[in-house]
């Protein structure tokens, strides 16, 4: 058994420790939730232990090479450029920061930008559940934790909510078919990654609205109304007051 | 000329500037989808690399029973119990039909494994936020395409020389676990971590490149251009089908990608992607055919299109029809 170094096994020790520092320092630094629904992160810390444990077998195969294994790392064709996009996703990882999806990604209408003022795709039905108290409330404040649960039930039943008081914040989104008198307040709803973070929110209508740009932060207050949107019936804000938010939440999303 | 060059000077830049303002967004897209089908990635590839070295396929072989179809839905459940991914059971397959296990039921074990399993229910549910109902349709919808294939396929190929490929090329993947009594315990634990680091490896590459080209899509493909194609119930289907091949993501995570084009694209279509994804793609064709003959091949590929492809389409027309789920 001849001893020599195993460069194959060194790039991927090299790619292993990447992906297991960025994901720890996600997590320690409370970012991962920015990419992943937290219910995923028990899953999340378990890979972080097997990539570890990947780690550990690949560094010591760095020096000493077990020449009788065929599947061997040395032993047969691993191309340089099987690596490419390990390391294209590292380059991605560390040399750029941790941002919310941002209007960029609605001006350039991707895939990803799909409004939703009632519902959000494949939304459980136990998340549309226990929000009972919520409808006897004539003030209601929409914050991170109520926010997909209270625009939910107020779909589902529009004429219990018509009259009442909501403060809502979130940013400007607006599509071609609103009035300039109309606009959406919107979060970035995330059911699993962010990759199916869709826009999510309420409709609100006032004769200033047109001032305000795409991607703005507003709090907005104002009495729940039901109107008709792209020929369905959906609440609308009548708005009252608006204010702007300097400083948006570092975490922009809301989760179901 | 002149024109002709700064025209395309300007939309090179154009293309440029627009990836590049976007750059921020493809991130967070990409490594979310990654990062969030690490976990069944890694749990796809110990398992593997744990049946690779502790089952035999004396012992799978044992487990079925010999009447044919009745062998055939048995193979069909044998993920149930061992969740292998549709790269590690191409060279499984090759062993057991040539230690004498009809070319049919081995077709049913190498269609049916890869997503009917647990890992692949799980990571299903979990990308449909919880949804069993489309865990339970894929899984259900892959074990009637399965079973039509493997009979049909029986019907067409009864010599098992015909099936197979005529050269002994199977014997350099049956070559690794030659004499299995004679290995340690320990030197099969560390031939598993072995094998587990070499698949993962080999996974990933198509996994990070599966997200790099979704993400791409999802990005910077304007919405308006490609949702015509997404809510039409045919074309829809035929365009999933053939990102299904193209992208070879495990059938651990590729729900988590289908998942992100659920809003775009029909449910059929959405469907076809993940019960023809895991049976044919990309990579698994290149390891057929160091089985299976170039006639089986051209055969299984026709039956799994047609089938998935007419799964797809009727799905589609059904919840047109006003049907809800």
């Amino acid at each position: 058994m001849k001893i020599h170094f195993n460069k194959d096994a060194f790039t991927r020790s090299f790619i292993l420790a990447g992906f297991v520092y960025f994901i720890y320092t996600m997590m320690e630094s409370h970012q991962l939730a920015m990419y992943v629904h937290p219910r995923f992160f028990p899953l999340i810390q378990a890979s972080i232990v097997l990539l570890c444990i990947l780690l550990v077998v690949q560094f010591l195969q760095i020096f000493s090479c077990h020449t009788h294994h065929a599947a061997c790392g040395c032993s047969h064709h691993n191309h340089t450029w099987m690596f490419v996009p390990f390391l294209i996703a590292l380059f991605l990882a560390f040399a750029f920061s941790t941002t919310s999806l941002d209007a960029k990604i609605v001006d350039n209408k991707g895939l990803n930008t799909r409004l939703n003022l009632n519902n959000i795709p494949m939304l459980s039905p136990q998340s549309k559940q226990d929000g009972s108290s919520i409808d006897s409330l004539n003030y209601i404040e929409l914050n991170e934790t109520n926010f997909i649960n209270v625009i939910t039930r107020m779909n589902n039943k529009r004429e219990d909510y018509i009259g009442k008081q909501v403060k809502i914040t979130g940013f400007v989104y607006r599509e071609p078919t609103m009035k300039p008198s109309q606009l959406a307040i919107v979060r970035y709803a995330l059911v699993c990654c962010s990759a199916d973070a869709a826009p999510f929110g309420l409709l609100s209508e006032n004769i200033d609205l047109y001032k305000f740009k795409a991607n703005t932060w507003l709090t907005i207050t104002g009495t729940i109304a039901a109107e008709k949107y792209k020929g369905t019936e959906i609440p609308v804000i009548k708005v009252t007051s608006v204010e702007t938010v300097d400083t948006p939440p570092q975490n922009q999303y809301v989760y179901p | 000329m002149n024109d002709y060059q700064s025209l395309a000077t300007v939309s090179f830049y154009d293309l440029f500037s627009i990836f590049f303002s976007n750059i921020e967004n493809f991130r967070m897209i990409f490594l979310g989808i990654v990062i969030e089908a690490l976990p069944f990635i890694l749990i796809g590839v110990f398992v593997s690399a744990v049946i690779n070295n502790f089952v035999s396929e004396d012992f799978i072989r044992r487990l079925l029973p010999k009447n044919k179809l009745a062998g055939i839905i048995a193979a069909c459940f044998v993920g149930v119990f061992f969740p292998i991914c549709e790269c590690g059971i191409v060279p499984i397959t090759g062993r057991l039909i040539k230690k004498g296990l009809p070319v049919p039921t081995a077709i049913a074990l190498m269609l049916a494994a890869p997503v009917i399993n647990p890992v692949v229910a799980f990571s299903t549910a979990s990308a449909f936020n919880g949804s069993w109902i489309i865990a339970g349709m894929r899984l259900s919808l892959a074990f009637v395409i399965t079973i039509l294939i493997s009979l049909v396929i029986g019907r067409l190929f009864s010599n098992k020389h015909i099936a197979m490929t005529k050269q002994s090329d199977t014997a350099d993947l049956i070559a690794e676990t030659d004499n299995e009594e004679d290995i340690t315990i320990a030197r099969k634990l560390s031939n598993t971590l072995v094998d587990s680091c070499n698949e993962f490896f080999d996974m990933g590459k198509y996994l990070l490149t599966g997200a790099l080209l979704s993400t791409f899509v999802q990005t910077f493909v304007p919405y308006n251009s490609i949702s015509s194609i997404g809510q039409d119930p045919l074309s829809s289907v035929i365009a999933m089908m053939a990102f299904a091949f193209g992208l070879s993501v495990c059938s651990t995570s590729d729900a988590f990608i289908a998942s992100s084009f659920a809003s775009t694209f029909t449910f059929g279509s959405i469907l076809s992607f993940m019960v023809l994804g895991p049976m044919l793609d990309m990579k698994n064709m290149i390891m057929f055919f160091k089985v299976f003959s170039p006639r089986l091949i051209v055969t299984l590929v026709v039956l799994a299109v047609f089938f998935c492809g007419v799964t797809g389409i009727v799905m589609n027309y059904l919840l047109l029809g006003g049907m809800v789920l």
